[in-house]
């Protein structure tokens, strides 16, 4: 499992850790049923506490992705793909929530940021 | 969570320096790094838990059903006897350890490249740690107690040695204390973080929190932040620093100032050293 961990990010390590193991499942790289590594095992791989490979897999438990097995480990949900598109729904609003935030500070029209919007949409 | 070690208002004097009413609980199964200025009483603290040092008063308990015997400790003078050389050693910790693993013990010298003919006081300062740690490392033990294991050690040797712990830490029911003037060693390790002074403990915290929420406000003029705010303050020629606890809230509330990041060692030293604001 590929995971890049910055210690300059202004993201808590925790985050980014969730973030791309999310981003792992998301994409189909991680399947329902894949083992994960241990919290002891990634904290000692990435070389950062257990404390937030502990806090991380919580969060992705609540979330649903992953479950653990008393004993046995942590693995990867088997999750709807609706589910899926919901949560990056909601991610995605919660961006541009705060780019439309940051536009009415700046007098930036409606208009400007669509127009923004499909073009990064439509270059990609 | 439970314990590997609880200290209960210890107190010792030694007239000079005192430990005063230290309490401290050292959570099992996590690396506890422990920070402070020469003669903080971190040594002390470490000598009270193993029994080196009587208390005047106070308690220390260990949890979960652990014995002395569990302990494995790394001194920062090498308390072994100078005249025998590291092979022979063994001999004697054969007898002394149960559990005692002479091939580990052969295969940690090689590893850190002790020469096993050489008597102890040959040893240089880094070479003497590197052998107390190879001792601690075979035999069977839950807690490992590190009085500036680093020091002395050079950086590839240190980041080895820290690997090492990692390694130890596989085990859930192994716990850690050290401390460091490395204060990056730390960094790199430690899950907790307790920064004593003055023979009184002045935080306790996971590090993580430490690097993500401390900060210091650099400024010049009239203190620009309110005085809950500021843990300590430097000033110099030109300016002063604030250690502040809450780097976000800060940035936030005043968007206009210049918030660095701070490390446990700018931490440690705004502490030690800065006056209150």
């Amino acid at each position: 499992m590929e995971l890049i961990i910055s210690n300059s990010s202004s993201r808590p390590i925790y985050e980014q850790i969730t973030e791309q193991i999310k981003g792992h499942i998301l994409s189909g790289r991680l399947k329902a049923g894949d083992p994960l590594p241990s919290m002891r095992a990634l904290a000692q791989d990435l070389k950062i506490s257990v404390i937030t490979t502990k806090r991380a897999y919580n969060d992705l438990e609540a979330e649903g992705f992953i479950t653990t097995v008393t004993g046995k480990g942590c693995y990867v949900s088997a999750t709807e793909p609706s589910l899926l598109r919901e949560n990056n729904l909601k991610i995605a609003e919660e961006h541009i929530l705060k780019a439309v935030e940051l536009a009415k500070q700046s007098e930036i029209s409606l208009e400007e940021l669509q127009e923004i919007v499909k073009i990064l949409y439509e270059g990609e | 969570m439970d314990f590997a070690i609880k200290m209960t208002d210890v107190r010792k004097d030694y007239g000079t320096f005192s430990l005063k009413d230290f309490s401290l609980e050292i959570p099992r199964g996590y690396v506890t790094g422990l920070i402070g200025s020469n003669g903080a009483g971190k040594s002390t603290m470490m000598k009270c838990i193993t029994g080196a040092v009587i208390m005047d008063s106070g308690n220390v308990e260990m949890g979960n059903g652990m014995i002395l015997k569990d302990f494995g400790v790394v001194f920062d003078e090498c308390p072994f006897p100078q005249y025998i050389d590291c092979l022979h050693l063994s001999t004697i910790f054969g007898k002394m350890f149960d559990g005692w693993d002479q091939r580990r013990y052969l295969e940690l010298l090689s590893k850190y490249g002790i020469d096993q003919r050489k008597k102890v006081k040959d040893l240089s300062r880094g070479m003497s740690m590197k052998l107390q740690i190879a001792v601690a490392f075979s035999h069977p033990t839950r807690f490992l107690m590190l009085d500036e294991p680093t020091a002395g050690m050079d950086p590839a040797s240190r980041d080895e040695f820290l690997d090492d712990l990692r390694e130890y830490m596989q085990d859930e029911d192994h716990t850690i204390l050290i401390s460091s003037h490395i204060t990056t060693d730390l960094e790199k390790v430690a899950d907790y973080i307790v920064f004593i002074n003055g023979g009184e403990m002045m935080v306790q915290d996971e590090k993580d929190r430490f690097t993500e929420t401390y900060g210091i406000v650099r400024h010049a003029g009239e203190c620009p932040l309110d005085r809950e705010l500021i843990l300590s303050v430097r000033h110099h020629a030109h300016g002063s620093d604030y250690l502040v606890g809450d780097k976000a809230g800060v940035r936030e509330a005043y968007p206009e100032l210049v918030v660095d990041d701070a490390c446990l060692e700018d931490i440690m030293v705004m502490i030690a050293r800065g006056s209150e604001a």
